[in-house]
């Protein structure tokens, strides 16, 4: 029979969506119960940006995929804190125009901008969100010194990180889930359980009522709950949902922001090893933006791979070799699928001719600004792809770039639930319940109506803070 | 016990370990790739590539089971080193992304494991 | 946004070199700057034309204008041009191909031409070049929102856009060797002293008979080209550092239902009868001229139509903000009031529209 637990609340999932939803919760007096199906690994245990870290906090070591033509390469963090502990940290509001989309789109009752802002703020306020103190990255420096040589409007991201006195970009300390939301959580009198996966929710006629669990050695578990909050992240708990017998548009429209990449040789050493730049470039948003990777010596051979033959010369140059990103707002869509039988959903995504051509130019403009940026030469992440060293060499990469020729991947995804009134394509209300249930809510990256065009994690963040709020206010304990 | 969970226990796990079907593609891959490796970076790179492919999801796994299953049927009837050539260069959907995801993880691990190496393997190429 | 700082303008030189001078900029150029208006500049101007009928026309202009008959394909020719030029000396290079006999033409012409016309000027110490160039080198927007900013990557639109980036090169290659040489790049220009083509163009309006792909919400950026020679004329005076490159265009960008509305409305304004227009494609004829005419092209071949058709259904838009920012360029004619005029200059030319 295994363990059995009791809660008033559920929630599934540590991350962005979970932590906030869980403190929030358990401060309004519910007894909260958190399952987390990876391991409690405290900042600073893991290098980031690792191989090790791959390993350990992220899903299928980060090795997962949504398969089309091109398939897309993506990853999540499967770890107390979710993507939170691995990311880079890098916060964006949502625009307003993104909220107006997504309240005018979705029907989204109760959904005011100001309001949003304010919750926004207390977000930045409860991970001390800010800008480096002291000394950028060589890397992040290069790409700020190209956009302005351009005239491109570029900008310095926030991150939400401590720092020391006067910090440099390296001395950042990342504040998160396991070191803001979490402890409050628990604090509050929730129960955290890392390591234990849920595999369904008993489901009868839209009242959720149990939900079956396994431990990290296979041993079984159930929880008995009131209500219960899925927050898996926009791949799992759709998946999750679908396992449990709910359908219709859960998984049908996941959205995600498609990049391609290139690793870009200075005269000198920029390759800082466990920190990303913080610049972006802004000048094509909220269509396409520029930014920084994480470039150890590990990962230039991953972006010099795909033209290996051309390329590999360069790889004894790695301290010299930052990688950067193209990222695009695709049209495109994808949809998450659970399979009988399989622990893991089958992903698959299609890009538009329209984000093909939008990728195709970001890759191309991206170069522009690393000639600008003084880069000697510059080696794009597709197959049979030229190094570039001139403005005329450009001309060749726009010439010979194929969207299936390239690597192209994603670590924003996002829609899968999507939240609002209109149920001709919301899955979920305008405050995260499932349409069509009592009982079961979703509270993550999955409501977003589609992808907000900049790091989403703030979006999701206040999203839940907002509906956590609601809940703990119209549920009864 | 779930399908994935027997299926990966009777074909995935013999398939993919380094002295399996996927294993021993990867090792010859990575010769061609990286002739100077020397051989017990090699063995510790061919181990690390199949504990990874063991990680991918489910649906994934099987088709790489499938694929490198093939390779060694294939491999009785034609020369072994005919078979590594082809998978190395085709470009074919499905079939081309088993020397994709071979050559992504072995180079990733080797630079990041030993980053002096050379661009085919040998030590001491750069100074760290 | 803070104004910009009223640019700083170099003496007018003595002689004003322009190239391509027969044609439909060239023309339009030397006819501004030997009218005898407010404004207009003393100097000789010294034009390359390829003809003797053109020369002949050219000389007609005023009696500052000295026609030279020459071809940018042979370096020969070109000594004359300089020899004619006494005192500081700039040149406009305006001569080029777009819709050549054959594809060889393209590099012969556009390229090896600017090589030629580059070599001759540097060797005959000009103060500044200003090379006419084009949108092609930078091949079509990816969607009707983006706009291409100054500094894009290269990636031509074939054979024409793949010559005019060489010219560009060549151009960049002289400014690193200390030249002092800039460049002006007009999109799809119009008004008068156009060449025939472009009757055929007021012909498929006002018989209701322009090709419009999808919705018609694609856009083009496109230059009246009195505004152009005003562009042009800032290029070549404006002290900026050498190295520079500005798109000359009108105000913004038009949609192509916009285009064919507003060419309706001012040929019915000038009189004509216009029919309604009602030649809708679908996206996928675009695509497949596009093909086609990539096949053409491949093969050595050129075919005016096909070219054109398979453009129509891209999106080519600039942003002048720089030329703005550097020159205090300000396009004053819009499209309706461009096109009006070059509808009235068709009709005392007596072309047929």
């Amino acid at each position: 029979m295994g363990t059995h637990y009791d809660c008033d609340v559920l929630v599934i999932g540590s991350g962005a969506g979970g932590a906030p939803t869980a403190a929030i919760l358990a401060e309004a007096g519910f007894d909260v119960l958190v399952v987390e199906e990876g391991p409690w690994i405290e900042q600073g245990e893991v290098r980031p940006f690792s191989l090790e870290q791959m390993d350990r906090q992220y899903r299928n070591g980060g090795l997962t995929v949504a398969l089309g033509r091109p398939s897309i390469a993506y990853t999540e963090g499967r770890c107390a804190g979710g993507g939170t502990e691995v990311n880079s940290g890098l916060y964006r509001r949502p625009s307003e125009q993104t909220l107006d989309r997504w309240r005018a789109g979705w029907g989204i009752r109760d959904f005011d901008t100001e309001q949003f802002m304010t919750l926004c703020d207390e977000v930045e306020q409860a991970l001390s969100v800010q800008t480096v103190p002291g000394r950028h990255t060589p890397a992040s420096e290069r790409l700020r010194a190209g956009a302005a040589a351009l005239g491109w409007d570029h900008d310095e991201i926030p991150r939400w990180m401590s720092y020391p006195q006067d910090g440099d970009a390296t001395e950042g300390r990342r504040e998160s889930m396991t070191r803001t939301y979490l402890p409050r959580a628990r604090d509050a009198g929730a129960r955290i359980v890392p390591d234990t996966r849920v595999d369904r929710l008993v489901i009868d006629r839209g009242r959720a009522l149990r939900a079956e669990l396994t431990g990290a050695s296979g041993e079984p578990a159930t929880v008995d709950f009131g209500q219960v909050v899925v927050c898996a992240g926009a791949i799992h708990t759709p998946a999750l949902l679908q396992r449990s017998g709910l359908r219709g548009l859960i998984g049908r429209r996941l959205a995600v922001h498609p990049t391609v990449k290139l690793a870009a040789r200075f005269d000198d050493q920029v390759n800082v090893g466990d920190d990303v730049p913080v610049h972006q470039v802004k000048e094509f948003a909220p269509d396409l933006s520029f930014g920084g990777s994480a470039s150890q010596p590990g990962l230039v051979a991953l972006a010099l791979t795909d033209a290996w033959p051309t390329m590999r010369d360069a790889i004894t140059a790695w301290p010299e070799i930052a990688v950067y990103y193209a990222a695009i707002t695709s049209e495109g869509r994808g949809r998450v699928q659970a399979l009988p039988g399989f622990r893991d959903p089958l992903v698959t995504y299609r890009l538009t001719r329209r984000d093909r051509a939008v990728l195709a130019r970001g890759l191309a403009r991206l170069t522009q600004v690393m000639l600008a940026a003084g880069a000697r030469e510059v080696y794009p992440s597709f197959r049979h792809a030229p190094i570039v060293r001139t403005r005329g060499d450009v001309a060749d990469l726009s010439d010979r770039f194929r969207t299936e020729a390239a690597s192209v991947m994603t670590v924003h995804l996002c829609s899968t639930v999507p939240m609002g009134d209109d149920t001709t394509i919301a899955a979920a209300d305008s405050h995260g319940k499932v349409h069509g249930t009592a009982n079961v809510y979703v509270n993550d990256a999955s409501l977003l109506p589609d992808a907000p065009g900049v790091n989403p994690q703030a979006s999701v963040m206040a999203v839940a803070l907002r509906n956590a709020r609601r809940f703990a206010e119209a549920v009864e304990r | 016990m779930r399908f994935d969970a027997r299926y990966h226990a009777a074909f995935v796990r013999p398939a993919l370990d380094p002295d399996g079907p996927f294993g021993r593609f990867a090792e010859r891959l990575l010769l061609l790739e990286l002739p100077d490796l020397p051989a017990d970076r090699l063995a510790t790179t061919v181990e690390f590539v199949c504990r990874r492919a063991r990680q991918v999801p489910g649906p994934l796994r099987l088709g790489v089971t499938v694929l490198s299953g093939s390779t060694a049927v294939v491999e009785r009837l034609v020369d072994p080193d005919r078979v590594v050539a082809f998978l190395r260069s085709t470009e074919l959907p499905l079939v081309g992304e088993l020397a994709r995801l071979v050559r992504s993880l072995a180079f990733a691990f080797v630079w990041e494991t030993w980053p002096d190496s050379s661009p085919t393997g040998a030590p001491g190429a750069v100074d760290v | 946004m803070t104004p910009a700082p009223t640019p700083t303008l170099r003496a007018a030189p003595d002689t004003t070199v322009v190239t391509g001078a027969g044609g439909w900029l060239g023309t339009a150029l030397v006819h501004e700057l030997a009218g005898r208006h407010e404004g207009s500049r003393d100097g000789a101007i010294v034009a390359l034309a390829t003809d003797h009928a053109d020369a002949e026309r050219l000389s007609a202009i005023d009696e500052r204008v000295r026609p030279v008959v020459g071809d940018v394909r042979s370096p020969e020719s070109l000594e004359p041009l300089f020899a004619a030029s006494v005192g500081v000396t700039d040149v406009v290079h305006a001569a080029g191909v777009i819709h050549p006999n054959t594809y060889a033409d393209f590099d012969a012409i556009n390229h090896l031409g600017t090589r030629n016309v580059l070599a001759a000027a540097r060797a005959a110490d000009v103060r500044r070049f200003v090379h006419v160039s084009s949108n092609s080198p930078f091949g079509t927007n990816t969607h009707p929102g983006d706009r291409f900013r100054n500094d894009e990557p290269y990636a031509p639109y074939y054979g024409y856009g793949r010559s005019k980036m060489a010219a560009e090169l060549a151009v960049w290659d002289a400014v690193a060797d200390g030249f002092d040489a800039v460049i002006v790049r007009p999109p799809w220009f119009y008004g008068p002293h156009q060449p025939p083509r472009q009757t055929t163009f007021f012909r498929m309006v006002r018989t209701g008979r322009f090709p419009v792909f999808g919705d018609g919400r694609q856009r083009r950026s496109m230059v009246y080209v009195g505004n152009l020679v005003r562009g042009v004329q800032l290029a070549q005076l404006v002290d900026t550092p050498g190295g520079r490159a500005w798109w000359v265009a009108d105000e913004r960008p038009y949609e192509v239902r916009e285009i064919v509305e507003t060419v309706g409305r001012a040929l019915t304004d000038e009189g004509f009868d216009v029919a309604p227009n009602r030649i809708r494609f679908p996206d996928v004829v675009g695509r497949v001229a596009e093909r086609a005419d990539a096949l053409i092209q491949a093969r050595g071949g050129y075919h005016q139509q096909i070219h054109v058709l398979g453009e129509m259904n891209k999106t080519i838009a600039c942003d002048i903000s720089a030329a703005r920012a550097d020159l205090g360029y300000e396009p004053d004619v819009d499209l309706y009031e461009g096109m009006r005029r070059s509808i009235r200059w068709c009709i005392t030319q007596g072309l047929e529209l």
